[in-house]
């Protein structure tokens, strides 16, 4: 069970395994921006109250720079890069802060969407009391946080819209729809430009 | 990255957490780590074994007979979970601030051991009649919550000790209680937290103050007083007042006396309900 500086961890990262040798000094969030790279994981405070650290450890949602980096040996770790259901089309969730303003620097991003995502597991239909309970986490310097509750609030109810639709027909179409509605905002604003 | 270094240790259940923890050298423990690892990121702490309990077994609820059992790592999420918590206790863990991943990461015995005295969990288990288990080389021993907080930052664990177990009472679990707790905004650490739970006989008797002092205050009471005596009661029994960037001890100590009428006097309301 002994450990000394320079170990090597697995961890699985997004899906994928990876093999890392890690000072046992690095915190989980430097472990993940420095040596996997993935740095759409902030760090804000390390202090524990700003969330723009956060990932999942083994599904739970936590903030990475409360935790050792070797902790995390043979855990499954989800980070913002692996929130997306693939690299083309935004989650539902995304799409819904996208639509509705809930970021503008997207700094805030990894703690807003990852608490929102827990929010509507539990609770599909949430009401603003409970979505400003689910991210008050998290702190964010730019939108004042109106266009992030109706970003939860449309996000639950497009959720519930597909898992509706879903029921009634078949699974592809579906799916396909929030990343086209990104494609289409996408579009939009390039032509704005 | 944190500068001093240090040797990692992730035991695997408790004999090995006591092997890890038997040194000379400087230790620290991490349960849930949201304490312990910014501290070691900012220097103030520079332990030279750094003991990891996540792999230990020592989170989970249960019931044995008269007691409830509470592992040292369960997170304020699984005390909310978990079917077996005190329901005061699912109380103070549903207000524990930081957002989901505080609750998911922090953990009751943390707070415990960090002693800190604004914190929930100090003020809850002496609420609770909560007993601590304590377990070194020597074997195991146990302190009450009251006689385990000591000063601020200082609990009754000796080098070469971690806290194993907290068991409470049953019998205190399920009567009327209630948490009382003032904070700046919604979001922010606790100031001063008050918690009842009625005595057998069905009266406001102990009401238990977090936040105003060093150590949590326990607050005898004969159940008839009015709600001036017992602020002005509660006032005088602050003897080691605790005060930082957030509050003054004057400012705690006021405070402390409100808080504590408002915890009897939720809990009076409710006997009053039940009774009619
Ligand atoms: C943003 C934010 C908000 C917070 N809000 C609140 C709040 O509202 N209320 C509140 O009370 N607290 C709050 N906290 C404080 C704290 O994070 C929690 O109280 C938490 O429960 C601490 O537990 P932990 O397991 O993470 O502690 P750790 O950091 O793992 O440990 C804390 C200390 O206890 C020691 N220790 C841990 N387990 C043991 C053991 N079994 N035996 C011996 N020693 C042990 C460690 O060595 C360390 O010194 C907050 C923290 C943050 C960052
Ligand atoms: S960097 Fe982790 S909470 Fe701010
Ligand atoms: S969008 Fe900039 S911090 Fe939230």
């Amino acid at each position: 069970m002994t450990t000394h500086e320079g170990v090597g961890i697995n961890v699985t990262v997004n899906g994928e395994s990876r093999d890392a040798i890690i000072d046992v000094r690095e915190t989980l969030v430097d472990f993940i921006r420095v040596d996997l790279g993935l740095t759409g994981t902030h760090v804000g405070c390390r202090t524990g109250d700003c969330g723009a650290c956060t990932v999942t450890v083994d599904g739970e949602v936590v903030k990475s720079c409360l935790a050792l980096g070797v902790s995390a040996d043979k855990a499954e770790i989800r980070t913002i890069e692996g929130f997306a259901e693939s690299s083309e089309h935004l989650s539902i969730i995304q799409t819904a802060f996208w639509e509705e303003f809930g970021f503008q620097c997207g700094y805030c991003l990894p703690g807003m969407l990852f608490c929102t995502e827990e929010l509507l597991k539990k609770n599909p239909d949430p009401s603003e009391a409970e979505i400003r309970e689910a991210i008050d986490g998290n702190l964010c310097r730019c939108t004042g946080y109106h266009g992030i509750i109706r970003a939860v609030r449309r996000a639950a109810e497009e959720t519930s819209q597909a898992q509706r639709e879903k029921d009634e027909l078949r699974d592809e179409e579906v799916w396909a729809r929030p990343g086209e509605r990104v494609d289409r905002a996408l579009r939009g604003r390039e032509s704005e430009s | 990255m944190i500068l001093d270094r240090f040797e990692y240790l992730r035991p695997s259940n408790v004999d090995e957490v006591v092997t890890a923890i038997t040194t000379e050298d400087e230790v620290a423990i991490i349960s849930g780590g949201t304490w312990v690892v910014q501290q070691m990121g900012q220097h103030l702490r520079r332990p030279k074994v750094v003991v990891d309990l996540s792999a230990a077994g020592l989170s989970g609820v249960s019931t044995n007979q008269d007691t409830i059992s509470i592992g040292p790592s369960t997170t304020y999420t699984q005390l909310l979970e978990a079917g077996d918590t005190p329901p005061f206790l699912r109380k103070v863990a549903s207000g524990i601030t930081g957002g989901i991943q505080i609750r998911n990461a922090g953990t009751i015995g943390g707070s415990a051991c960090f002693a800190y005295p604004p914190s929930d969990a100090p003020g809850a288990l002496v609420t609770l009649n909560a007993t601590m288990v304590l377990r070194s080389g020597d074997g195991q021993r146990k302190v009450a919550a009251t006689d385990f907080f000591l000063d601020a930052l200082t609990t009754a664990l000796r080098p070469g000790e971690f806290l194993e177990e907290i068991l409470v009472p049953i019998a205190d679990t399920e009567r009327i209680f209630s948490y009382q707790k003032f904070r700046n905004v919604t979001g922010s650490t606790p100031i001063v937290t008050a918690g009842c739970i009625a005595s057998e006989d069905g009266l406001a008797k102990r009401v238990v103050i977090g936040g105003a002092a060093t150590t949590p205050v326990v607050v005898d009471l004969a159940g008839d007083e009015s709600e001036d005596e017992i602020a002005d009661l509660t006032r005088s029994l602050i003897s080691h007042p605790w005060s930082d960037a957030l509050a003054n001890a004057n400012y705690r100590r006021h405070t402390a006396g409100t808080m504590a009428t408002r915890a009897v006097r939720a809990v009076r309301e409710q006997i009053e309900g039940e009774e009619r």
